[in-house]
């Protein structure tokens, strides 16, 4: 198994029974629909009123969810374990659709009244900035307007100014009080007789007098008035506050909100698979993927309820690409991520991830190089899984680190290194190997993986070419590859160079001459098959590049080593050491564990993704993505 | 105690190995930090992809630990007795530090500048953050072959 074989699903029914054919392609979860030929004629949507209601409802409904988070009592699920939610208890949550959009209005509400209060608060801090000044001054507006000889003006002055004005109105027949003096202005009540008003009301402009006309004062005096703000602020931040706890009730309706919104979710996906179909006034037509190994009980579910629906299956035309899944076993499919990391393969391509599973576990161990990682690894997420009782295609990553742990733990033993320490006594040069006193043998060992790993990759490519029929392609494009490399191989051993020698000649001959196959002009033939040999230099560089899998080996093992050199002192430092010792031992070697764990892993990632599938891989494959009860925090059941 | 002139030139390369790629660490994971934190700040979900690419500037440092401590180790300062080294020795261990210091400081800032490079890409494309964690681990090699030199010298001055 490898990418799943997909039909082209072609559903003519009728109209009256299209949402429950729809509930049923929901509940399968196997049918990915796919937009009609533009050689339907647009049509304006009949139900599209339920899609736009909905795509409105159910951002509000999320947003209402973010905005309760933090009475949010429900572990966030993980690695698929959901709260179950019966369907009887869906239909009822949807029944009382009402309720919940009265909860969402009444949160909208007290938001908006929650906004509007912080608006007031504002301005009430505004005003009593500017009012602030005039504390002390314990006259209304009013008092100053019952004189009929004066006229009282209220306002601000620079200080600077003050002497000048001052003088100013010595001269006539005017003074003022200074209320209050901030550092730069002062606050003064200025009386001018009226006969002498406007010089006086002159003087106080060119000294630079700002106005206080005290229009929101009313007839209060503005000790009055601060008192009244204070009074205002305080029912206010009141409300406010009321207004928040009213959400620590709302959130007891979240684990109901949150069905709700999954319920509507569902409805959602249905509604937007509706708006793919095609519609005559009682039929309906819609098209779509299905994987072939469905495709059978598909029909039989669907026509067993709407027995006048026509079912045509088809395979995929030649200009046709459908999208991919793909299944393997459970081993292989852990390593799954890996692949949809990079891209997935095209349709008429291979899936890459059984060749690259084993592979990627070898590359993993031999970075991480340490038995008691991978052991302490392993161990833990097996547990782990077990008693979460995660099942392979939830939590594929946990399942790819168990695997690479176990390996490690070989390749740990082999490389002779346990948190750090050599437990093994020293065997032969390659049992157990020592990458730190003894280096050669396990360049050489990285450097084979490399070569066996490249080569694989390179076989996989001459397998695709001999499925499609292409077996020139097969032996000048890969094979000669492979003997021009074991040929290369071969001359630097004496005993077969004679061979080697046979063989890169034949080889570089195949190349040359093979290689632009489809090319008339000889010239131009040759030249295409020197710049194909120029490519051995990219095989020097991408076997050289497995040089890091001894790196990062020998960095996990030394710094391993090195933790337990350091440790080992305070260890010696008496009684008190030992228990420091050992806190430091499990967290110096937690850190070196989880820093080189993820360096074999991307670095496995890079080998994989650059020198491996850069020998053959054929990526671009679009995720099937079908009409399923996919949802967000819940997980509902079906009937 | 009195130092042998090639004792301290080992002393000094394991300086060398240390100093000059922590800085390159620091500054690599430092760049990466301050985008993360923006990524992060607008699209949460993706924070936790995020830390994975500000870690990957961070090895160099660690490999220049590394040799550092090997130094310190073949020198015999770490554990005890510190053996003689010929001034040509210390020549070498100093050879054998210019690598992981040198290329680990230059790799880890290259490194931080893909690392947050990939980081705004996972902010708009969090499906493509293996793709991102790739473009960085292309700068991690020549680090890695930097330590793979560095350490086979370290390891071939006394033997």
């Amino acid at each position: 198994m490898a990418i799943v074989k997909m039909k082209r699903l072609r559903l003519l029914g009728m109209r009256e029974d299209k949402s429950r054919l729809l509930s049923i392609l929901q509940r399968l979860g196997c049918v990915e629909l796919t937009e009609l030929d533009e050689e339907f004629p647009q049509q304006e949507v009949i139900e599209n009123s339920e899609y736009e209601s909905l795509s409105l409802l159910l951002p509000r409904v999320r947003r209402a969810i973010e905005r309760l988070k933090k009475y949010d009592q429900e572990k966030a699920p993980a690695y698929g374990q959901y709260r179950k939610v019966s369907s009887t208890e869906a239909e009822k949550i949807l029944k009382n659709e009402h309720e919940f959009i009265n909860i969402l209005n009444a949160m909208d509400a007290a938001d908006l009244r929650i906004s509007e209060i912080g608006a007031q608060l504002l301005r009430i801090q505004a005003h009593r900035k500017e009012y602030a000044p005039w504390e002390t001054l314990t006259h209304t507006p009013e008092d100053f307007q019952k004189s009929d000889s004066c006229v009282f003006i209220c306002g601000s002055v620079p200080t600077r100014n003050l002497a000048q004005l001052e003088q100013e109105f010595a001269e006539i027949s005017a003074g003022f009080d200074i209320v209050n003096t901030s550092s730069d202005n002062t606050y003064i009540v200025a009386a001018i007789y009226r006969q002498d008003e406007e010089t006086g009301l002159q003087a106080l402009e060119r000294s630079g007098f700002v106005r206080q006309s005290f229009s929101s004062l009313g007839n209060l005096s503005p000790k009055e008035y601060l008192n009244s703000l204070d009074e205002q602020e305080k029912a206010l931040e009141q409300e406010r506050a009321t207004l928040n706890a009213s959400f620590e009730n709302f959130g007891k309706d979240l684990p109901r909100l949150k069905s709700f919104h999954d319920i509507i979710m569902l409805k959602f996906a249905r509604a937007e698979a509706s708006n793919k179909t095609y519609n005559t006034g009682s039929t309906f037509f819609m098209e779509g993927w299905v994987p072939e190994e469905d495709s059978q009980k598909l029909s039989e579910e669907l026509l067993s309820v709407a027995p006048y629906t026509v079912i045509d299956l088809q395979d995929p035309k030649e200009d046709e690409e459908p999208s991919i899944k793909l299944k393997n076993n459970r081993f292989v499919t852990a390593f799954e991520p890996v692949v949809e990391g990079f891209s997935l393969p095209s349709y008429r391509g291979i899936d890459p991830t059984p060749v690259m599973s084993a592979f990627y576990m070898i590359l993993f161990a031999v970075m991480l190089s340490d038995a008691g990682y991978g052991l302490l690894m392993t161990l833990a997420l097996f547990l782990f899984i077990k008693i979460k009782k995660i099942p392979v295609r939830n939590a594929k990553m946990l399942y790819l680190l168990i695997f690479c742990g176990a390996a490690t733990v070989a390749v740990g033993l082999w490389f002779n290194t346990a948190f750090g320490i050599s437990p093994l006594p020293k065997y032969s040069t390659l049992f157990p190997l020592d990458a730190v006193n003894d280096p050669l043998p396990v360049m050489g060992i990285c450097l084979l993986i490399g070569i066996i790993h490249l080569f694989a990759g390179v076989f996989t490519a001459a397998y695709m070419d001999i499925k499609r029929g292409d077996w020139v392609g097969a032996i000048s494009d890969q094979i000669s590859w492979l003997v021009l490399l074991v040929g290369l191989g071969f001359l630097m051993v004496p005993s077969l160079k004679e061979i080697g020698k046979i063989m890169a000649i034949v080889s570089v001959v195949i190349i040359l001459l093979m290689t632009g196959r489809d090319k008339r002009n000889p010239f131009k033939r040759i030249m295409s098959g020197l710049g194909a040999l120029y490519g051995i230099t990219s095989w020097v560089s991408d076997i050289l590049s497995y040089m890091r899998l001894f790196g990062m080996g020998l960095a996990t093992g030394v710094i391993g080593m090195v933790f337990n050199i350091l440790i080992g002192m305070i260890w010696n430092a008496g009684f008190i050491g030992k228990p420091i010792a050992i806190v430091l031992f499990i967290v110096c070697h937690l850190f070196n564990l989880g820093i080189n764990a993820l360096g074999a892993y991307v670095h496995a990632c890079r080998l994989q993704y650059i020198e491996f599938f850069g020998k053959f891989y054929e990526d671009g494959g679009r995720p099937f993505k079908p009409l399923n009860m996919q949802t967000r925090y819940v997980s509902i059941q079906s009937k | 105690m009195e130092l042998q002139l090639g004792q301290i030139l080992a002393l000094v390369g394991a300086s060398i190995a240390v100093i000059l790629s922590g800085i390159g660490s620091s500054r690599g994971v430092g760049l990466a930090g301050e985008t993360a934190a923006g990524v992060a700040s607008e699209n949460p979900e993706v924070a936790s992809k995020l830390l994975v690419l500000q870690l990957l500037p961070a090895t160099q440092g660690i490999y220049g630990f590394l040799i550092g401590v090997i130094v310190l180790i073949n020198t015999g300062i770490l554990g005890g007795q510190m053996v003689d080294v010929t001034l040509t020795q210390g020549l070498k261990y100093i050879a054998g530090c210019l690598p992981v210091g040198v290329v680990g400081w230059y790799s880890s800032v290259q490194q931080g500048k893909v690392s947050a490079a990939g980081m705004l890409m996972t902010g708009k494309h969090p499906e493509m953050s293996g793709r991102g964690v790739t473009m960085a681990v292309m700068v991690e090699t020549y680090a890695v072959f930097a330590l793979l030199i560095s350490f086979l010298i370290v390891n071939s001055v006394q033997g």
